[in-house]
């Protein structure tokens, strides 16, 4: 700092006297336009920008909305697939293995038993029924009786090595076998057997 | 006292996130102050007009960067508002260094034609010095700058700041006679 001359006293007192014009308004409004190109409020511009089209987000759920579509389509896929179906096939027929009381074996998993068979598969066993007719996996398919499982001694005397046996499958107990398609329902019952018709009380007459 | 001083802190800090209205306080706080410091290194009204909103926006960009603890804030605005006014009064002319001079000479300005003259015609008077000089004049006569100071904010040789500030007393002692 310099040593003031007096004439320099009084210009800085004077120039701090000095009133400022009125331009405060016009001065800050070119402030806030450069401010608002250089330094964006949080508030943001009256018309906030569209949301961006890109980035990690955007791919999220455009993923989401592609599996979700995916998934319904397919849900409907299989029911419709499902009805058409249902409606081809009315009944459906399981394969049915018989037992040959002669013939087929029951394998004895115990160890200690000798069985060299090797497991058979099941769905080989359909193709024949116990009459030795071809069953038709199409048509309503009448299932013999279970037969009673017997063991088959033979087998079991043997030294065989354990052997996983699939469960077997027995039908349900049934007529004989009909390779024709069958009606639904009992013949000569009509809907109006199943009606409950009050009958009049004997005792009141 | 206090409840302002609390007010112009919670002010800063609400420019420091970049709120706008606080801004707009700010400045409408310090317009006077600001306009006062930016019309001595202007030329007239609207170029003080453009320094103001120059030195603003500087202000506002760089308010985080204030330390109370390490200034005034009027004496950081100054000091912003100054350097926008010293920039504007460079824009207009390149400072020549050619120029030096190893003394000044002692001033014949009267005093008493000054104290009875106006802050505005005194203002005039300084607005018609060339750009350099008028910057020497200023930050030496008003500010209080030596020419060591001055030369450095100036960029020049202390001996071309003693030549600027002994134009500027001439100029202003041939104006001054020519108003008595």
């Amino acid at each position: 700092m310099n040593q003031k001359a007096t004439y320099e006293l009084t210009i800085t007192e004077k120039l701090e006297q000095l009133t400022a014009p009125d331009m405060v308004d016009a001065i800050w409004a070119r402030i806030e336009t450069q401010l608002d190109t250089d330094l964006p409020t949080d508030e943001g511009p009256a018309n906030p920008p569209a949301a961006p089209t890109s980035g990690p987000r955007t791919w999220l759920n455009r993923g989401f909305i592609i599996a979700a579509v995916a998934i319904v389509f397919i849900y409907f896929f299989n029911n419709r697939k499902q009805a058409i179906t249902s409606s081809d096939q009315p009944t459906i027929t399981a394969p049915v293995t018989t037992p040959n009381n002669n013939k087929s074996q029951v394998r004895n998993n115990s160890p200690g038993t000798n069985n060299t068979q090797t497991p058979q598969n099941n769905t080989s066993a359909p193709a024949t029924s116990s009459n030795g007719l071809p069953v038709d996996s199409n048509s309503i398919a009448p299932v013999t009786g279970p037969q009673p499982l017997q063991p088959d001694t033979a087998a079991v005397k043997t030294n065989a090595a354990p052997v996983f046996t699939p469960p077997v499958v027995t039908a349900p107990k049934n007529n004989v076998p009909d390779s024709t398609k069958k009606g639904r329902g009992v013949k000569g019952i009509t809907d109006a057997d199943y009606k409950i018709v009050p009958k009049k009380d004997s005792t009141k007459n | 006292m206090i409840a302002e001083a609390l007010d112009i802190d919670q002010l800063v800090e609400d420019c420091k996130r970049n709120n706008r209205r606080a801004q707009e306080q700010f400045y409408r706080q310090f317009y006077n102050y600001a306009m006062t410091i930016a019309l001595r290194y202007s030329r007239d009204e609207a170029d003080a007009a453009d320094i103001m909103s120059h030195a603003f926006v500087k202000i506002f960009k760089s308010i985080h960067t204030f330390d109370k603890t390490k200034g005034a804030l009027q004496t950081w605005i100054k000091r912003i508002v100054m350097n926008e006014g010293l920039d504007h009064l460079k824009a207009r002319e390149r400072f020549s260094k050619d120029m030096e001079l190893e003394t000044v000479e002692e001033p014949q300005i009267s005093n008493n034609v000054l104290e009875r003259m106006g802050a505005d015609e005194i203002m005039k008077l300084i607005h018609q010095l060339p750009p350099a000089t008028h910057a020497v004049f200023v930050l030496y006569a008003v500010e209080g700058y030596n020419h060591r100071e001055v030369a450095e904010k100036l960029n020049i040789s202390e001996g071309t700041s003693k030549w600027h500030l002994s134009e500027a007393r001439k100029t202003l002692q041939q104006q001054l006679s020519r108003t008595t």
